[in-house]
């Protein structure tokens, strides 16, 4: 053992442990380096691996023209909320970031976004979107978000298996007397091919609140009344409640079967053979199973009674520009080339739902995609644009989880829920 | 988080006699040279386990949003967490996943770690097979887990349809879900557990089991009378860090369920981070894990004053 | 005892003792079965090649799932930054680990015995108590993500790799652990050194320490495995790709409409094998007692 020796290693140590930090700190920076050369970044919610490899050659092309590096931010619809919320709280945003319907209301409330009204003036392209879907992007007189898509629901059916049971796509239901005599049709118990016929969208994200929303639209109900308050134990949401119930009650929709995220829907996999879904159901069958697209097949949106209006909702999906962004102009750059008339199509094809612009309405992939879904469109309404909605869709699915497991007790869930919104709202 | 480390049975706080005063000079270079070695990791100790224990104290007397700066609010967090029945449900839920776990586990644990302990034909590579899943993550386990439960493809419920009893919707149905995760949480955790417990066994002196073997105790009445008293501490210590461990359960109802059917398998954890990164109401969730702490402070002073080690009279 | 007389010594053709020996083996078979079958429908399912029906006896043997489940959804990258953040980990605990364990076992430091106290207590704290304060000081961290110099205005260390290491460059348990392996060392070693003139670093370095290797190896294997495994923290405090970690990847592998389950599997394995394989090589450790011998 040498002393000498020691002593030189303990110096190199020390020089090594210097050059650890100086290099840690160097990544520390490194993003605020790039900063300054031409960089953005961009948030897409729920692509598959599809859409993230299609998402990466536009942004390449977007760099060729533009010479932008955009860095891709990706997140599954699940946590999608969480991660925006975490992100605006943070001043983490990125450049230019998707989101869902419940989320426009909830993020620009908290200061989340750019407003983009005079580019939008300013913009050729701004008329070429369906007025309807362009006024769902705006928070109290502000707009902040163009659709990129619509998620449009409708009632779906698997056409082979009506066909089992004799009925043929002329003979669609539009009520839901209708909807739930075919669902008898088709349930073993009537000596149809299906355990549990209808499939009720539950999911681990809030599906089963998206069906009974549509429900609550169809019995022309809706979540809050005038002054905002919560209105669900009225008598059309008792009466939307009661039918859903009545699926599980009377042994036509399994209340354990669910969605896990992963794969066919049961209606692609032939566990079912109706439900409340959009062309996202298409789009799950060309993935999953391409010999059943063909059979998938949509009807017309239901009403509660024979002969009224027919109701549904619209999910419209956007991009807007993060308030935090460095770089305004280049964000609206990207923002305009993600909605632009070719790349908003193939977000639409790929993400599963219906153009945003009216220059897209004969798109190509749309030849697969069953006319029904199309023309359901102008029977769509949208959400109310309350900021808290997210938390309290949550809320609406974790209920209606419950409801569909007992019967009875739907006026106290009802009424439990309204308290509920009510004390979310006052928060 | 592995469960490991929760827990310490106890141990000597007291320091070896420094017995050895060559000179003031020598005592004053080694008080040097320790603070020079101690000071780094108790810098970082303070800054990342201390501090945030304290912030957490302090955010949960405020309506800290991360949007807006903290306002002290006093115990309007504690009382509305107590007000509202999800937490009862997931306390019940956190409470019921660790009684359930490391109650029917430690019973497994010590009765397999038995059973390899004897002499056995291809032992050690069973052992070792045994002992895998614990170095895999929670994601990992429960990812495979999730296929293997899974009502359409899954090959449990496959085996389950071909005898007429499927599917069972272990995931989905608010009856299954948490049985579900308890058994796959277990069957991750038992090799590690086993490990220790064999360890211990090891260390019974053969020299009692061999003169009970000469009395003509079988197997059974040896392991029963001899060994179980000698390992009873080792026991206890995986029983307490184990179920300490298990009262921090979220991976695993992140991944396999959501905290879903029902909040049936929603905890602690899993509300108090919806509470923080949904509602961003820091302020909760921090009076969650306050409440958190004192639970497993309370839980471990109770546990191990229950398993304390008797005195052995006879 | 009576219980030599019960069972009688004479034992007839078939010995009692090898009827046990045989329901113990077949014991010990079911349950080596219950682990080896999951795990071993693990590995069938990662080789099923793409759309054949998973579970069964797959037409051939799909290796390039490995490849594909690395090349595709950024794997790559997630490895790499799980690497850095695991490495990394690994070495700041070991080196803090060996150095606080040594100084508190051998030296007279002031306030050692606060200090013993301090990590004794920190042992029953549950990390998911910190989780969410140490992401408000994480964000708040000055001079780091557009921080101004009292931590305010940006985005400090969150979505970076520093920041997904916070949590483990340091651990109590590992501090005492070391503690208890120096502190059964003899004092002699030392004083003898001391004789020879070496400093008390050298003496820390190279007296002792060789001594604790294996301790060495059992304190760096589980801080690998936490910076490895851990998911909680790196979910909340991370956001894009770059900076996601393999157990986050796999998250969102499993997310969305086109799961591909072999691909799955495979990455699920992939990502397992360096923590197993460092299990193993510990695994000498755990069975000779040591690990909770010192805990107790």
């Amino acid at each position: 053992m040498s002393i000498k020796n020691a002593k030189f290693s303990r110096r190199s140590v020390l020089k090594g442990a210097a050059a650890g930090a100086a290099g840690l700190a160097a990544g520390i920076y490194a993003p605020a380096i790039l900063a300054q050369n031409k960089f953005l970044s961009i948030m897409v919610l729920g692509p598959d691996q599809k859409a993230t490899e299609w998402m990466k050659g536009a942004l390449a092309e977007f760099k060729a023209e533009t010479g932008y590096d955009v860095e891709l931010r990706q997140s599954d619809w699940g946590s999608a909320f969480q991660r925006l919320l975490t992100a605006a709280a943070s001043g983490t945003m990125a450049d230019v970031t998707m989101m869902g319907q419940v989320m426009t209301p909830a993020l620009a409330s908290r200061g989340a976004f750019l407003p983009i009204d005079e580019r939008l003036a300013a913009w050729d392209d701004t008329d070429k979107f369906y007025p309807a879907m362009l006024q769902d992007g705006t928070y109290d007189g502000r707009s902040y978000a163009l659709p990129v898509y619509a998620d449009v629901r409708t009632a779906v059916y698997r056409s082979d298996m009506l066909e089992q049971v004799g009925v043929g796509a002329d003979a669609l239901p539009t009520s839901w007397d209708e909807f739930k005599a075919l669902a008898i049709k088709l349930s073993k118990s009537e000596g149809g091919p299906l355990d549990a016929p209808f499939f009720s969208g539950q999911d681990t994200s809030v599906g089963l609140m998206q069906t009974f929303s549509q429900m609550l639209y169809q019995a022309n109900g809706s979540f809050f009344d005038e002054s905002g308050k919560s209105v669900l134990s009225s008598e059309p949401g008792m009466r939307a409640l009661e039918y859903l119930v009545s699926f599980f009650a009377e042994g036509l929709a399994n209340p354990n079967l669910v969605y896990q995220g992963t794969g066919p829907r049961p209606m692609v996999q032939g566990r079912a053979a109706m439900a409340y879904n959009s062309a996202n159901e298409s789009a799950n069958a060309a993935q999953n199973a391409p010999e059943v697209q063909q059979y998938i097949v949509a009807g017309q949106p239901l009403s509660a009674d024979a002969g009224g209006e027919p109701r549904t909702i619209a999910w419209i999906n956007k991009f807007g520009i993060g308030a935090n962004t460095a770089d305004p102009d280049g964000a609206w750059a990207l923002l305009s080339f993600i909605a632009s008339k070719e790349q908003s199509a193939k977000v639409a094809e790929l993400w599963g739902g219906l153009p945003a612009r009216t220059d897209q309405a004969d798109a190509p992939y749309l030849a697969n995609v069953d006319r029904g879904f199309v023309e359901a469109t102008q029977y769509a309404g949208a959400l109310p644009t309350a900021p808290n909605l997210l938390q309290i869709q949550q809320q609406v699915n974790i209920a209606m989880q419950a409801a569909i497991r007992q019967s009875g007790g739907e006026a106290a869930i009802l009424a439990d829920l309204d308290r509920k919104i009510d004390e979310i709202n006052a928060a | 988080m592995r469960p490991d480390g929760v827990a310490v049975m106890g141990s000597d706080v007291g320091a070896r006699p420094q017995a050895r005063p060559f000179t003031h000079d020598l005592e004053r270079r080694q008080r040097l040279a320790g603070e020079i070695l101690l000071s780094p990791a108790a810098v970082a100790i303070i800054l990342t386990s201390v501090v945030p224990l304290l912030l957490a104290f302090y955010f949960s007397l405020t309506n800290y949003s991360l949007l807006a700066p903290p306002q002290w609010v006093g115990l309007a967090n504690y009382q509305a967490i107590l007000r509202d029945p999800v937490f009862w449900e997931s306390l019940r839920n956190t409470l019921s996943f660790a009684v359930s776990q490391v109650g029917i586990g430690i019973v497994v644990v010590v009765l397999v770690a038995a059973l390899f302990n004897g002499y056995l034909f291809g032992g050690p590579v069973m052992r070792t097979i045994v002992y895998l899943p614990q170095a895999a993550s929670y994601v990992v386990v429960a990812l495979v887990w999730n296929l293997l439960l899974d009502p359409a493809v899954g090959p449990i419920n496959s085996a389950l349809m071909a005898i007429d009893w499927g599917p069972i919707y272990f995931l989905s149905d608010p009856a299954w879900a948490m049985p579900s995760i308890v058994v796959m949480s277990m069957w991750r955790n038992l090799g590690y557990f086993m490990i220790i417990v064999l360890a211990a066994l090891k260390s019974v002196p053969s020299d009692l089991l061999e003169a009970a073997k000469m009395d003509g105790a079988n197997a059974v009445q040896r392991f029963w009378t001899i060994s179980l008293p000698t390992i009873r501490g080792v026991v206890a210590f995986v029983a307490i860090t184990w179920f300490l461990g298990a009262l921090q359960m979220f991976t695993q109802s992140y991944v396999m369920t959501r905290g879903g059917p029902v909040n049936a398998t929603r905890t602690i954890v899993y509300l108090m981070y919806d509470e923080a990164f949904t509602n961003l109401s820091i302020g909760k969730a921090c009076a969650m894990a306050v409440m958190l702490f004192l639970l497993v402070v309370v839980l471990s002073l109770v546990l191990r004053f229950v398993l304390r080690p008797k005195r052995e009279v006879s | 005892m009576t219980v030599a007389t019960r069972r009688g010594r004479a034992a007839p053709r078939i010995d009692p003792k090898i009827t046990a020996s045989a329901a113990f083996h077949a014991i010990a078979l079911v349950v080596t079965a219950l682990y080896a079958v999951p795990m071993a429908y693990t590995v069938m399912v990662a080789l099923t090649p793409h759309g054949e029906w998973i579970g069964a006896w797959p037409s051939r043997l799909e290796f390039s799932n490995f490849a594909d489940a690395f090349l595709s959804a950024d794997f790559l990258r997630f490895f790499i930054n799980s690497a850095v953040v695991a490495i990394t980990c690994t070495i700041t605990q070991v080196v803090l680990s060996c150095a606080a364990g040594y100084a508190l076992a051998m030296l007279p430091v002031r306030g050692r015995n606060l200090m013993l106290l301090l990590l004794v207590a920190l042992l029953v704290v549950p990390p998911e108590v910190s989780l969410v304060p140490l992401f408000v000081m994480v964000s708040h961290v000055p001079l780091t993500g557009g921080n101004d110099i009292l931590g305010n205005g940006g985005q400090g260390l969150l979505n970076t790799l520093p920041g997904v290491m916070v949590p483990h460059i340091v651990s109590a348990l590992a501090i005492f652990l070391m503690r208890q392996f120096y502190i059964s060392l003899p004092a002699e070693l030392g004083d003898a050194a001391r004789i020879d003139g070496a400093s008390e670093f050298r003496i820390f370095f190279e007296i002792y320490t060789p001594l604790v290797k294996p301790a060495v190896a059992v304190v760096g294997v589980f801080a690998f495995q936490a910076a490895w495994n851990d998911f909680v923290w790196p979910l909340v405090v991370t956001y894009s790709n770059d900076m996601r970690t393999l157990q986050l990847g796999l998250t969102v592998f499993f997310q969305e409409n086109s799961t591909q389950w072999p691909l799955l599997m495979a990455a699920v394995l992939a990502i397992s094998v360096p923590i197993v394989v460092l299990f193993l090589l510990i695994q000498k450790f755990f069975q000779s007692g040591a690990l909770s011998g010192a805990l107790k």
